[in-house]
């Protein structure tokens, strides 16, 4: 085949510009290089397009890529100045335009046209003008669909760490002009490009192995690494008419293809620091999302993603070059393109955005609104569901401010980083929480990463929907409850009403006790299942045992993972039956409860595994479970659920004062209800009341947690109560019984008024400020090196999950305030005691230079809450010895704290990643009266800058793991200061730690991902079975018949 | 089910559940049975550091180490456990100023005495003490005009002092040391309670001592010609350790040096363990009231051989009164002194030894009384020096009777002389313990242990001059 280039009418090509010679050529030439295979019918507009271009000095090159037919003739009969030039029939599209290099000569603009494309007149002029004058390399128009120019396809594309592409445009989205600013981008798509020549030579072309799929994401990020700018001009339009989807879907580039072409794009592009971290974790998602295919039985899926990593892996001789070659024309690190790339995952954001987007899912929506708003004037007649009614509203009206404005860091409440962050943090084998240590990162990490992708990054809206939405679903949870025990209807309304309005959620919120709010979120679920698969509720499904089992451990271990204790639920709930089971013979099998009970608390260890591994090396540091308070409550605090600033005192009295009701007024299978449901009270009572009475200075979890199970039994009762009354009291003669319900029922009402008032603010209570915002400066110290700051006081007020030492709680965070990366502190032992062991010098008064001890540590300020918050004004004050004893340290200068907060700062301490004259660092624990100059004269390493010869201490739990490396050798390793990492480095220079079992925790993770998604199926298929679509109210429940 | 058996059901739910309820609710208001979370006492004062402390901390803020200062000042550092120590003695000048320090092993039960001004002369040292290893206690004294004063260093830093006996009469040159260890700034207002109310001065108002640095100020410029000058030191930020010197020319017959390390406390009982009144020999009682109320104090004086009624002292708001204690006591008597009050004060006592006693036994002496009592107590150095008398006086203020023992540690040895190895005290009693008839030496350190709580103090005599102070107890924190 003749392959030499030939105008369509004969002559051979000259990029020079085709006016006349005599003419000024003002324009820089452009060529157009429209590449072509058995080109359809849309070819002649294509090419009249482009000829119909006002820019005056476009030529035209048609590269035909083994036609069958031979389109010159076609071309030649739009443009007959056009140049064809015909290749061999393997060559794809990026070969082929590759091949422009060799013959097109003098041109200053390559723009590359696939065949289906319809320029605007103007859009090639519009493009080399926003070249010039942006000095972009390569520059793209906003393409629209060819039969609706009104709907946007791309305009301009992002793409994520992985090379997966986001286009940031909804699917059908309208071309408003609202993304019509020229801006720079990732990359353009080849479908319409324009691309300074002299860069494309130099880039060598596309990568012909990068498509097709990735060719243009390949070239532009060459191009930005190069340092060369690549930007969107939207003035500029191209119709699109997707030729290989819409009219060949033969043509349409499978999955697997595009995914082993980004695949490789990023592995040629992507920095070595980038790809030391973005492989790995690369690694493991496509291993779950393989399980996933599999388990959801998409194995061709499966196979492509497979295939992609393996095709790689074949090449992997061809990739080295060609990342060689790339990465020898990097310019620009991959920090400076960030900015350009999107968070968290884009297939999961196309995903969810697809999803949402689906038009039938709209359609289906409103006509289900339509129906629910048809029904709900009917509904609302019913007092009792205009009570929920006016319920929902005083949640939404209470949470408003915490919703639109977020939820303040308070207490065990932290904030979340992003999805990145807690997954680097989840699935790292080091927890940089404490002094670090090799404990497993705590399970409610991953659950958080979970939800951050799932709402596309957004890990703060995550936040704010778990924590307001506890109430919410844990009234829903207890309605669903409440109509298999106490009936459909209003009894089971007032139930979850009853639950709603109880005071304890709402000062769990205030104190920040993160744990007792997915508690009570999650109880009524967990009470729910068990008694399903006890066979104490009227829906119970035995032939499903084991799934319904799986089920209520999965709950569990959710509940778990955010509050440790949780995982005593089941039991205390299996006790309650127990102790009531002589009042209640016969009813429900005791010992499949049990067998339950027990085999789901099993399950819920095994799916949050390793992690609950952790709590076997515990030992004295309770914290690690969660038992980090000291309870004083007397009892009428306690029945009445006043455990915080929220809630009245008077309507904490009626609401267990309705319960009690029940036991007077239910008969039959309430009455047997209603005993269980207040001897779990009595448990959960308990369980607050005798270590508060007799116990006080024994660790305990938070009182907020502990009484979830009581405020769930006394709503049930509660709703019993109205159950008997509609039921029961109709069998008596009038008389006090009567009236007895019916001042209950109004006495309701108080509580009803002080929930009403506690809402009235938008935030039940909760400060407006906190903290992280208060301490906000601190994260700027992070110059001076890598610090620490150790929480002391009062354990209810630290806004950590504090560890016990005596009467004082106390807890680490890193560079600041902190985040949720830190929370429930890894168990005691190594180094992390020696943390205790300085605090225990502190608060018995045993040294004047604490400071010095902490210093090796990192601990830069110590702060000392008297409160949960800024914005609170209750008190609750660190013990008057340990402030003194903080104001007699020699070390330490009080700094001027926000009000309620002593704050100090450590004039001993030695940045956590130091460099220090080597006679400075000891083996063994400093000498707390020796010389303190180390402290004065360490140098912090910060990535990439040198420092001087010396030791550096990386303060760190020591482990055999870590390495230092410096000018390409690793430095000796040895103990410093008793816990830390130290190293000698001979010779000045930039310092970089590692920590060398990561590979460990990979397989951990990815056995996590089976077990939870493995856990996952099975609900879904019990979830079917057990949750039967007929409305409750058609059937009276079977245990209240009995 | 029967009608029946549903109500005996019913029945029984209900006395459980209401049993239940009410059960706690009758033991909740019952009182508690648990310890009590009260917060606990905030040990201030000189005390014997805790076993295994990693690093304590003693402060010596009055007296000087440049050539010819007024009260030149040593360090006596006493180790009374069996294994070593190591003290690393900083003496602090300013906060831009370096601040020397020395480090001395001390080898178990033995005691190393430092002159400050080998470590750095300055018209104005502070001195920090900080020691490791075996349990020590840091003591210093002070000498000039021809007396000396002994007495413990402070071990913690407060936010307040009171001083109570004190004179700015013609003759009289009392200083007030400040010292402040930490790297801010101490911000500290001074009051005077006179016999005729209490005194402000302006310039003592928002008084600043530099980060670590000791100040002096001098009370008298402050407060001029006044019987009774009892000075109250309050911190508007931060924490300081205020002693103070009193020096006597002998303008009204007395004359000397003494030394008194302020009460970081106001406290109702004061205990005196060891006083007496000779022709020549004078001692008097104190009594600050820095409250804006007036009040009245009982002072119990407890002869040795029989009683006194308790004589009341009526205590004006922001005032000091003094009580002369050999106006009832038969002169060769010895006697102990309570001293209770209805409001918190501060209570010391000023003994002056004039003619006719011999010249060598000349001088004054301040005491701050003891506010807690110990099992035992730790007293360093045993003896003054070589010449002088010594003696230790142990009370034993309780109810109940007791024995006590004295040991004395020299050089690594522990030595319990006979006389002292069982001595049974009376409740209210007191026994005086005559050191140079027991053999201590002057490097001896002197520890005594009682089966229940005693006062214990120390007195020296013919140094030349007269020193007394409160030995140092060990309270367990």
């Amino acid at each position: 085949m003749d392959t030499t280039p030939t105008r369509s009418d004969g002559p051979m090509l000259d990029s020079e510009p085709t006016g006349e010679a005599s003419e000024p050529v003002v324009a820089p030439p452009v060529v157009a290089v429209v590449v072509t295979r058995d080109p359809g019918p849309w070819l002649e507009e294509t090419l009249a397009a482009i000829g119909g271009s006002d820019y005056p000095a476009v030529t035209v090159l048609v590269l035909d890529t083994g036609s069958t037919v031979d389109p010159t003739a076609r071309v030649a009969s739009v443009l007959p100045g056009a140049f064809v030039r015909r290749l061999p029939e393997a060559a794809g599209f990026a070969a082929a335009a590759n091949d422009v290099i060799d013959v097109v000569k003098g041109a200053t603009f390559l723009l590359f046209c696939h065949d289906d494309v319809v320029v605007d007149p103007s859009a090639v002029r519009l493009l080399v003008e926003e070249a010039f004058r942006s000095n972009a390399a390569i520059i793209g128009p906003k393409l629209v669909e060819y039969d609706h120019p009104d709907v946007l396809l791309e305009v301009g594309m992002a793409i994520d760490r992985f090379g997966v592409p986001h286009s940031g445009i909804e699917p059908g989205e309208l071309d408003q002009e609202q993304h019509d600013a020229v801006r720079d981008v990732f990359f353009v798509s080849s479908t319409a490009m324009l691309v300074r020549s002299d860069l494309f030579a130099e880039l060598g072309g596309f990568d012909a192995m990068t498509f097709p799929g990735a060719e243009d994401l390949d070239l532009c990020w060459r191009a930005r690494i190069a340092g060369a700018r690549v930007m969107v001009a939207p003035d500029a339009r191209a119709r699109h008419r997707r030729a290989d989807k819409v009219h060949d879907s033969s043509e349409a580039v499978s999955p697997a293809i595009a995914q082993r072409s980004r695949l490789r794009a990023m592995l040629k592009s992507a920095s070595g620091w980038s790809l030391a971290y973005l492989l790995p974790i690369a690694v493991v998602l496509a291993v779950a999302e393989v399980v996933l295919f599999v388990l959801a039985r998409r194995r061709d899926r499966a196979r492509a993603l497979i295939g992609a990593w393996t095709w790689n892996l074949r090449n992997l001789g061809d990739l080295r070059r060609a990342r060689r070659s790339a990465q020898a024309l990097r310019r620009v690190p991959d920090i400076e393109l960030r900015s350009m790339q999107v968070r968290g995952s884009a297939r999961v954001r196309g995903y969810v955005a697809g999803s949402l987007q689906a038009e039938d899912r709209i359609r289906n929506l409103s006509e289900r609104s339509r129906d629910l708003s048809g029904n709900a004037s009917g509904r609302l007649r019913d007092p009792t569901s205009l009570a929920a009614l006016v319920f929902v509203l005083l949640v939404l009206i209470g949470s408003r401010s915490l919703v639109f404005g977020g939820v303040p860091v308070v207490g065990q409440l932290p904030g979340w980083p992003g999805v990145s962050s807690l997954v680097g943090t989840f699935t790292s084998a080091w927890r940089y929480a404490y002094l670090g240590s090799t404990a497993s990162a705590p399970a409610q990490l991953g659950v958080f990463s979970v939800l951050g992708t799932v709402l596309l990054g957004a890990t703060g809206l995550a936040r704010t929907i778990v924590v307001v939405g506890a109430l919410p679903f844990g009234v829903f949870g207890t309605w669903r409850l409440g109509r298999r025990i106490t009936g459909p209807g209003r009894a089971a309304i007032v139930a979850a009403l009853a639950y709603g309005i109880n005071p304890l959620p709402r000062n769990a919120l205030v104190a920040g006790r993160f744990g007792p709010l997915v508690l009570y979120a999650l109880a009524p679920f967990i009470v729910a299942s068990l008694l399903r698969v006890g066979g104490y509720l009227p829906d119970s499904a035995p032939r499903r045992w084991w799934r319904a089992v799986v089920a209520t451990g999965a709950l569990v271990a959710l509940t778990t993972a955010a509050w440790p204790p949780a995982i005593v639920l089941p039991i205390l709930i299996a006790i309650a039956l127990t102790l009531a089971q002589p009042i209640a013979r016969g009813a429900g099998a005791l010992g499949a409860v049990w067998r339950a009970t027990l085999v789901s608390t099993g399950i819920s260890v095994v799916l949050l595994l390793p992690w609950p591994l952790s709590f076997l090396r515990a030992g004295d540091r309770l914290a690690a479970l969660g038992l980090a308070f000291r309870l004083d409550d007397d009892f009428s605090n306690v029945l009445r659920f006043q455990t915080g600033p929220n809630g009245a005192g008077v309507s904490g009295w009626i609401i267990a004062g309705a319960a009690l009701l029940v036991l007077v007024l239910a008969s039959g299978p309430r009455l047997v209800w209603a005993t269980r449901a207040w001897v779990l009270a009595l448990l959960s009572f308990a369980c607050v009341w005798i270590p508060s009475r007799f116990f006080p200075h024994v660790s305990m979890p938070a009182v907020e947690g502990l009484l979830v199970p009581a405020a769930l039994g006394v709503s049930l009762a509660v709703g019993l109560g109205v159950a008997a009354f509609i039921e029961d009291v109709r069998a008596f003669h009038f008389g006090w019984r009567q009236v007895a319900a019916v001042g209950g029922a109004i006495a309701l009402a108080f509580p009803v008024f002080a929930f009403a008032l506690d809402a009235t603010d938008g935030r039940w209570h909760m400060p407006t400020n906190d903290w992280n915002s208060n301490l906000s400066w601190m994260r700027a110290e992070g110059e001076s090196g890598q610090f620490r700051v150790l929480w002391l006081g009062d354990p209810a007020v630290l806004p950590v999950d504090p560890v016990v030492r005596g009467d004082v709680g106390f807890g680490v965070t890193n560079d600041g305030p902190g985040d949720v990366r830190t929370a429930l502190p890894p168990p005691a032992g190594g180094s992390s005691a020696r943390l205790g062991a300085a605090v225990d010098q502190l608060r018995e008064r045993r040294s004047n230079r604490v400071g010095a001890l902490l210093g090796p540590m990192g601990v830069r300020y110590l702060a000392v809450p008297e409160r949960p918050n800024p914005g609170i004004t209750r008190s609750n004050p660190a013990p008057a010895r340990l402030l003194v004893a903080l104001a007699d340290q020699l070390d330490l200068v009080r700094l001027e704290g926000p009000p309620g907060l002593e704050l100090y700062e450590n004039n001993a301490w030695i940045p956590a990643a130091a460099a220090l004259p080597a006679n400075q660092v000891t083996a063994e624990s400093p000498d707390p009266i020796g010389t303190l100059t180390g402290a004065a004269r360490a140098k912090p390493v910060l990535p990439g800058v040198r420092v001087p010869a010396g030791a550096i201490v990386w303060s760190q739990s020591y482990d055999g793991a870590w390495s230092a490396s410096s000018n390409g050798t690793t430095l000796p390793h040895r103990r410093a200061f008793g816990f830390a990492n130290g190293y000698t480095l001979a010779q000045p220079g930039a310092v970089s730690f590692s920590y060398g079992d990561q590979w460990l925790r990979y397989p951990e993770v990815l056995i996590e991902i089976v077990l939870v998604v493995g856990a996952f199926l099975l609900w879904r298929g019990s979830a079917r079975f057990k949750w039967p679509l007929r409305r409750p109210s058609d059937e009276p429940p079977k245990a209240a018949q009995s | 089910m029967s009608p029946s058996s549903a109500r005996r059901n019913r029945i029984v739910v209900i006395v459980i559940v209401v049993g239940c309820l009410l059960l706690a609710a009758l033991v909740d208001g019952s009182g508690s049975t648990s310890t009590s979370p009260a917060e606990q006492l905030v040990a201030l004062g000189p005390r014997l550091p805790v076993a295994h402390a990693a690093a304590t901390a003693w402060y010596c803020a009055e007296g000087t180490s440049n050539p010819g200062g007024r009260a030149d000042e040593r360090v006596m550092i006493a180790n009374v456990d069996g294994f070593a120590a190591r003290a690393r003695v900083t003496v602090m000048q300013g906060p831009s100023q370096p601040a020397p320090s020395k480090t001395y092993d001390i080898a178990p039960r033995s005691l190393v005495v430092v002159r400050v001004a080998d470590i750095l002369a300055v018209a104005e040292p502070g001195v920090l003490v900080e020691v490791t290893g075996g349990r020590s206690v840091v003591t210093h004294s002070v000498t000039g005009t021809g007396d000396a004063g002994y007495g413990p260093c402070a071990r913690d830093t407060a936010a307040s002092w009171h001083f109570a006996a004190g004179t700015t009469v013609k003759g009289a040159q009392q200083d007030l040391a400040l010292f402040n260890p930490f790297a801010e700034d101490a911000i500290v207002n001074i009051q005077f309670l006179t016999d005729t109310g209490p005194l402000g001065p302006e310039d003592l108002q928002g008084f600043v001592v530099p980060a670590r640095s000791r100040v002096t100020v001098p009370v008298q410029d402050q407060a001029r010609r006044h019987a009774l000058v009892a000075t109250q030191v309050s911190t508007r930020r931060g924490r300081v350790v205020a002693e103070q010197s009193l020096v006597l020319d002998g303008t009204d017959g007395r004359k000397g040096l003494a030394l008194s390390l302020g009460s970081p406390q106001l406290a109702r009982h004061w205990e005196f363990a060891n006083a007496s009144v000779v022709p020549g020999r004078t001692q008097v009682m104190v009594i600050a009231n820095p409250s804006s109320v007036p009040t009245s104090a009982r002072v119990r004086t407890r002869l040795d051989g029989g009683a006194l009624e308790p004589e009341t002292v009526s205590l004006p708001a922001g005032t000091a009164v003094s009580v002369d204690l050999g106006r009832r006591v038969p002169p060769g008597v010895g006697f102990s002194v309570a001293v209770e009050s209805r409001l918190p004060v501060v209570a010391e006592s000023l003994v002056a030894v004039q003619a006719p006693i011999a010249s060598v036994q000349r001088g004054i002496a301040t005491t701050i009384g003891a506010t807690q009592w110990a099992r035992r107590w730790v007293d360093a150095p045993a003896r003054a020096t070589a010449t002088s008398q010594d003696l230790v006086a142990v009370l034993n203020p309780s109810g109940q009777a007791l024995t006590f023992r004295m040991r004395v540690l020299t050089d690594g040895k522990t030595a319990v002389p006979p006389s002292a190895e069982r001595v049974r005290l009376e409740p209210g009693k007191r026994a005086v313990l005559d050191l140079v008839k027991l053999g201590a030496s002057p490097s001896a350190t002197v520890v005594v242990e009682a089966t229940a709580p005693v006062v214990v103090e120390r007195a020296s005599g013919a140094m030349p001059g007269i020193t007394m102070a409160g030995a140092i107890p060990d309270l367990g924190s």
